[in-house]
């Protein structure tokens, strides 16, 4: 049996498209919004975001079984937080510079609706491995769509790439402030949306 | 599963034991690492902020030197009217403390999303600013977040007056190309319009408390009290 | 140089008026700070449903609020213990949710039935500890100027979401692009919105 096949592998490939957690859910956009004018705090955020929620979604599988299901929420929740303050530590120590800039965002990762909803739709009910691999994979299915999002608000709105400056940019390059504040966000994630519903639809499915 | 109650209370209790131990151990752990990484944030915002040099091309070892050499933990000045304490940085030309380069003003206050803190360098005669530094924000990314860029401080480094000013605001942090007939003109960021402005008000409500607090004598640090 | 005298302290009532209209409209926590999206665009489909959320959230903002308040106050600050500051303060807010969702269950089930799925969208609703941040960073708030600020905050979003339910049931049979109909259309009016509250900036000093 090959990696795709195991109910991990298989939580892991649909999270990343056919229920991506960010245009097929529709969940965990605040972040969304706030993160994506700039490349390289959107790769972080995605890394912080991956990282706890695999292992959140790991640890309360291993609970599961004793975990009383009055205080299952609160549970849910501190171990959220637990991780995502490790994550907080881990980016303050060794890229402090990058700390000061996202800092309070990485906090506000405990809220993201994608921790609990994976916590609650699949680690409660399966083993381990699979839910770590599903929270991996709801975490890349996040990145998947935020990236193209910052990268197409940052050369919009500041003509850089990755802080980099974009070449010959004086020639061709006009700033839209748009794309810099969050309205520039929501235009682009509808757009997402929007060609995403075309390809479902097209596949036979039903649109989001 | 429904459980009983006492089993609920004991593993709610001891989730949050492991757990808030945890994260406390690691803490502690990387403590003594955070705490050698903002010292050496702080140290080179000084050197920034009072321009003693390029902090980027310094090492670790020139920056604390610099800074132990010409950075005195100054006086303590109080505003009659508000109470508002300043413990001032004093700034000097050179390693023997002859002449006085700037006074560092520390300021904190509400940004947009939160706290913002920072030290504002201004000249000894206190009519115009010498430097910037934000040493924490929490605006948003990219946008307000750049109050901590040259982009916005360089213009204090290069000089906004801000002597006392009887009919309006010490300084404006307006649209780029605004009237700046009397000097006090900062350029505001576009698209961080909220953010400008609580930093308007932060700053000026600090300006005007300075102005009254230098008019009082100086106290000993720390915080003497009659 | 003569110092003007220091303005005469604004009352209670006055202060707490003004917390609760600039927290409620001009830094509405949905419309300028896009916390708590995801239930506002899964659940703004209908008006009926968006009223029990929208009025359970500022329930509970306006509680863990208060609550928040003191644990920062009372066990945070004397223990210095800032960096656990997260995990308690949404452990209290998912205790409230959950301690809530036991009475009513108890005491009144039809109500449970109405309410059941709202229940646990609450507590991962970051509007809820975005306040509780919020509210400790600014400077001297007491008690009950937090306990307003949560009112408030919690009204904007009752406000905003009945705002968009209202807006989302006229477009019903209107010619949206059949692709870009629910999710899509909601996120472009919700930038459009969103443009029209910078507009607000700055017209409440507090």
């Amino acid at each position: 049996m090959g990696f795709l096949d195991s109910p991990g592998g298989k939580a892991l490939v649909l999270n990343l498209w056919r229920e991506n957690p960010v245009f097929r859910q529709v969940i965990g956009i605040c972040s969304t919004l706030a993160v994506t004018n700039l490349l390289k705090n959107t790769v972080l955020m995605c890394g912080a975001l991956t990282f706890a929620t695999a292992l959140s979604c790991a640890t309360i599988s291993v609970l599961r079984a004793y975990t009383p299901k009055q205080v299952r929420m609160m549970v849910q929740v501190l171990i959220i937080a637990a991780y995502v303050i490790v994550a907080g530590f881990a980016m303050r120590a060794w890229f402090p510079e990058v700390h000061k800039l996202i800092g309070p965002y990485v906090g506000l990762i405990i809220t993201n609706c994608i921790l609990m909803g994976r916590c609650e739709a699949f680690a409660a009910k399966n083993p381990a491995w699979p839910s770590f691999l599903d929270g991996a994979g709801a975490g890349l299915g996040y990145s998947l769509v935020l990236i193209p999002i910052a990268v197409v608000r940052e050369v919009m709105g500041f003509g850089t790439l990755f802080g980099l400056a974009l070449p010959a940019r004086e020639l061709w390059w006009h700033q839209w402030t748009i794309m810099i504040m969050p309205t520039g966000a929501f235009f682009m994630l509808a757009l997402i949306v929007w060609l995403c519903n075309h390809w479902v639809r097209r596949q036979g499915g039903t649109p989001a | 599963m429904t459980s009983k109650p006492w089993f609920i209370v004991a593993f709610m209790v001891g989730v949050a034991l492991v757990f808030g131990s945890a994260v406390t151990g690691i803490y502690l752990g990387a403590a003594d690492l955070l705490e050698r990484n903002s010292e050496f944030l702080r140290q080179r915002a000084l050197i920034a902020v009072f321009d003693y040099g390029d902090p980027e091309r310094l090492d670790k070892a020139a920056v604390a030197a610099l800074v132990r050499e010409r950075v005195v933990a100054g006086e303590v000045r109080t505003d009659p009217q508000t109470g508002r304490q300043f413990s001032l940085l004093k700034a000097y030309e050179d390693a023997g403390r002859t002449t006085l380069r700037a006074y560092g003003v520390p300021f904190r206050g509400m940004g947009f999303w939160g706290p913002v803190q920072g030290i504002l360098a201004v000249s000894p005669d206190l009519t115009r600013t010498l430097g910037l530094v934000i040493l924490e924000q929490a605006e948003t990314p990219g946008l307000g977040g750049r109050i901590e860029e040259p982009i916005f401080t360089e213009q204090f480094r290069a000089g906004i007056a801000i002597a006392p000013n009887p009919s309006g605001p010490v300084l404006r942090i307006a649209a780029p190309g605004s009237p700046n007939a009397d000097g006090r003109h900062v350029d505001a960021i576009s698209g961080a319009t909220q953010t400008c402005l609580a930093m308007e008000r932060l700053l000026n409500d600090h300006l005007e408390s300075l102005h009254r607090a230098m008019a009082q004598p100086a106290q000993d640090p720390p915080t003497g009290r009659p | 140089m003569i110092t003007p005298a220091a303005p005469a302290e604004p009352g209670l009532l006055v202060q707490s008026l003004v917390i609760l209209l600039a927290a409620a409209i001009t830094d509405n926590i949905l419309l300028t700070r896009f916390l708590g999206m995801c239930s506002f665009i899964a659940i703004s489909r209908q008006m009926k449903t968006s009223i029990g959320l929208g009025v359970a959230v500022a329930a509970t903002t306006t509680a863990t609020a208060a609550l928040n308040y003191l644990v920062h106050t009372y066990i945070v600050l004397p223990l210095k213990i800032e960096f656990l500051e997260y995990i308690l303060f949404i452990v209290v807010i998912a205790a409230f949710v959950q301690f809530v969702e036991m009475v009513i269950e108890r005491f009144s089930p039809p109500l449970y039935f109405a309410l059941g799925i709202f229940l646990p969208l609450i507590t991962v609703n970051c509007a809820i500890l975005g306040v509780s941040l919020f509210m400790i960073a600014k400077e001297g708030y007491g008690f009950w100027q937090c306990l307003v600020f949560g009112l408030g905050s919690g009204l904007g979003w009752l406000l905003a979401i009945v705002l968009m339910a209202g807006i989302r049931n006229r477009l019903k049979e209107d010619k949206v692009p059949e692709n870009l109909r629910g999710t899509g259309i909601t996120l472009i009016i919700c930038g459009i919105i969103a443009l029209g509250f910078v507009g607000f900036s700055g017209m409440i000093k507090f």
